[in-house]
């Protein structure tokens, strides 16, 4: 039933307009973004231009919020032509989007998003902590992975509560007490730590904070059920949130390479006395592959459909159902990580070299799938629901 | 020679020492290589001494003619250290050996290997040009892709296909063959600086480029084929089943280094958001016994077919295209099964195994690339599944 109807048929078909605008800039400054190790200024410029950032933005703060098919559809268009503008994209948009949901009124929301609609990185793990102080938190940590922090202007940061004496507060059963606080990124210490193999364009850096005090008035739950803004999505589970995001990527990534794989099917290898394109076992894989890249998207985009249904019926995201949709997630990872890794295998010795698009997708995608969000760890929990509930989904 | 006699079994040990000797200086020196985009000089001078570019080359020459199975084994030490390293001793142990086996008699085998063991890169494709000349010799041009080790070496073997000096094809009344091979120094090899790659980049498999280079008929070798000169039954084989040993040692190598990662600090982690380390999870358990029981697997089939394809050498019974198109899908599958295992260990790094200097995305990217070598290309499986089902193999590799 979702996106049938005329308004949300139109808001994808301008939001794939205003990335088809830019695919070409952001194309032309790929290779400068891996260079410099961050997202090149000219790809964060085309992004500004469209709107991108605002894509799951509550619209209180003037944000874009679309259905969440149309933001997997937007990342994997933006990802298409440049993987790590689309991962920027994806974590900037859901990290503006829950800061957005949940920043307390007045001065920090004005702070945040009075200016104009803010550029977020965010970092969930909890690496840092947070202890009561005169004035607000005493910061202490060192976080890795926040994407796109070298053009933001806010980060949201995952935290350890400490207690008066500097000792770890705990819930009743013991576990740790987390929060996150959004924190301007003049104030962090930013490392120049971006040395991999894949996404090497998103200047996914590590920074430090050591020993600053924050206002409390910045600290927000790191999403949850309880949003001051945004209903009915905003108040979905976080990682439902955050799923468009990464089931974006994956799938940009394996329509990119199968892209390559048919602009290049007329070259012959060594030993081969036909085209790649006229070996009827690359035409048969390159079938498979198609089909599995069309599953793994439709896929998707019915999971979103009905989770966005459900919130329009008022019907709450379970756990359960949050688990479900990461495992969803993780699968159309796995099965675009196999569309890449055959596209890069048949062209051989030729995507090898570092100018070639398919060794970069293959290293972009392999980065891609090492994020915790698409661990196998997700099967494991979607499983113990669907096999053993515990209720409480820990 | 059956692979329990003592012989072999000093053999083995032998070889596998030797490799294991050199590990340390290769995997020191990995970083290094890779940055320099070729082998350091510290690791080729480990290779070098302890024996490891003659291992496979004749007695003749001054090489060791190792069984095949033994090269496996070498091969996968050496990768476990270093794949790049293990890589470069393949080409290099190879090449000599090909060259040494095919020269004929005179002045450049003399050249060549009369003086202490050289080293030897080489290109299988024939992309260059070899024109022949009125007076016997021939005329190279070309530029070649792939030349592993190439900037340390002091020849290389380059494939051409063969033209008259009008530029036609040869016919059966020139009595040239189609394709030859040639030993060129290298000081009249011009290496360009092209091996900016997504992995093995420490092996320094640069292109090259051959300007009217005049090569003398005695430093010209058959293209491949089973008419050796020289060395002992391993090269009665077709060149492809005589060059499966490298190709699966360094997979397996691969395989075995990334599990060995798995077993220390990557199993000891806990991943964030988890309740216990990599190596505590059931999940992790199963597919560790599974992806351990495949690389085995590989590992076994690899030994037993080599063991086997030598008995057979050694028995003198015939070689056949449909056997070596099978050897060469062992290897393929071999090399697929490997690297599922990396991709696997690769995986259970996490974002740890994203940074540059994580060992798990160095072997993930090597074997990757391995994979991608011709040898190994799934054309191996149609070659043999056309044979396995009655049919002609199309194709030369």
């Amino acid at each position: 039933m979702s996106r049938t109807s005329p308004e949300l048929r139109q808001e994808r078909t301008d939001w794939l307009e205003r990335v088809e605008s830019i695919a070409t800039r952001l194309r032309e400054h790929g290779t400068e973004s891996i260079e410099l190790r961050t997202l090149a200024p000219a790809s964060v410029d085309a992004l500004s231009d469209i709107g991108a950032w605002a894509i799951s933005g509550p619209t209180e703060v003037n944000g874009l919020l679309a259905h969440p098919s149309t933001q997997a559809e937007v990342f994997a268009e933006i990802a298409r032509a440049d993987m790590s503008a689309g991962w920027c994209t994806m974590i900037e948009a859901v990290t503006a989007g829950l800061v957005g949901a949940h920043l307390r009124d007045g001065e920090p929301l004005e702070t945040v998003f009075g200016p104009g609609f803010p550029r977020v990185a965010g970092t969930a793990n909890p690496e840092g902590t947070a202890q009561p102080c005169d004035g607000g938190f005493r910061i202490n940590g060192r976080w890795a992975f926040a994407s796109g922090i070298r053009h933001c202007n806010w980060v949201l940061t995952g935290l350890r509560l400490l207690d008066e004496h500097g000792e770890p507060q705990v819930s009743d059963k013991g576990a740790p007490l987390t929060t996150a606080m959004v924190l301007p990124t003049g104030a962090l210490e930013i490392e120049d730590s971006w040395h991999v193999m894949g996404l090497q364009g998103t200047g996914s850096s590590h920074y430090r904070i050591p020993d600053g005090v924050f206002s409390a008035e910045y600290e927000m739950p790191f999403g949850g059920p309880n949003p001051r803004r945004g209903r009915p999505w905003c108040d979905v589970p976080t990682i439902t949130f955050l799923a468009p995001g990464h089931a974006g990527i994956p799938l940009g990534a394996a329509a990119a390479a199968l892209d390559v794989i048919r602009d290049t099917a007329t070259r012959v290898r060594f030993g081969s006395t036909t085209s790649l394109g006229t070996r009827p076992v690359i035409q048969r894989d390159f079938s498979v592959a198609a089909n599995r890249l069309a599953a793994a998207r439709a896929f998707a985009l019915q999971v979103f459909d009905d989770a966005w249904d459900q919130r329009q019926l008022g019907e709450p995201i379970t756990l359960a159902d949050d688990a479900r949709i990461r495992s969803m997630v993780a699968w159309i990872t796995d099965t675009c990580l196999d569309v890449v890794r055959f596209a890069h295998h048949a062209l051989g010795g030729a995507a090898n070299f570092t100018d070639h698009p398919l060794q970069q997708l293959l290293r972009d995608v392999t980065a891609a799938s090492q994020h915790i969000f698409v661990s196998d760890f997700a099967y494991e929990r979607d499983g113990s629901f669907q096999l053993a509930p515990r209720g409480d989904g820990s | 020679m059956s692979r329990n006699t003592s012989e072999r079994q000093a053999e083995r040990s032998d070889w596998i020492e030797r490799a294991e000797s050199v590990g340390p200086t290769l995997s020191q020196h990995a970083d290094a290589s890779a940055l320099a985009k070729t082998l350091a000089p510290e690791s080729v001078a480990a290779l070098e001494d302890a024996g490891l570019f003659r291992m496979a080359s004749p007695r003749e020459v001054g090489g060791f003619d190792v069984h095949p199975a033994t090269q496996v084994e070498a091969f996968e030490q050496l990768a476990s250290a270093d794949v790049s390293s293990g890589w470069v001793a393949m080409i290099q142990s190879e090449s000599p050996a090909l060259a040494a086996s095919h020269l004929p008699e005179g002045a450049g085998l003399e050249t060549v290997f009369g003086h202490s063991f050289p080293r030897v890169a080489g290109t299988a494709n024939p992309e260059g040009v070899a024109t022949a000349l009125p007076d016997g010799t021939f005329k190279l041009n070309g530029r070649w892709s792939f030349a592993s080790g190439i900037r340390h070496c002091g020849w290389v073997l380059a494939n051409a296909i063969v033209r008259k000096e009008d530029g036609s094809r040869p016919t059966a009344a020139d009595e040239l063959p189609p394709v030859v091979g040639s030993l060129v120094p290298l000081g009249q090899v011009l290496i360009e600086d092209s091996w900016n790659v997504m992995g093995l980049e420490g092996t320094g498999s640069c292109h090259y480029q051959l300007d009217d280079v005049i090569v003398e008929r005695s430093f010209m070798t058959s293209f491949g084929g089973v008419h050796s000169y020289r060395g002992g039954p391993w090269f009665d084989n077709p060149t492809i089943t005589f060059l499966s040993p490298g190709h699966t040692g360094i997979a397996l190598g691969s395989a075995r280094r990334a599990l060995e990662l798995l077993t220390g600090e990557v199993g000891n982690r806990t991943r964030f958001g988890q309740a216990s380390s990599v190596a505590d999870r059931g999940a992790f358990q199963r597919d560790y016994g599974e992806m351990s029981c495949r690389y085995e697997a590989a590992r076994a089939y690899a030994l037993s077919t080599l063991d086997e394809a030598m008995a057979q050498r050694e028995a003198g019974e015939p070689t056949s295209l449909a056997y070596d198109a099978r050897i060469r899908a062992m290897v393929t599958w071999v090399t697929d099964t490997c690297v599922d295992v990396v991709r696997f260990a690769h995986h259970h790094g996490g974002g740890a195994a994203a940074f540059t200097d994580s060992h798990l995305q160095r072997v993930l990217r090597d074997i990757l690339v391995a994979s991608q070598h011709i040898y190994v290309a799934d054309v191996a499986y149609e070659r043999t599944g056309a044979f396995r089902l009655g049919r002609e193999a199309k194709g030369g590799f």
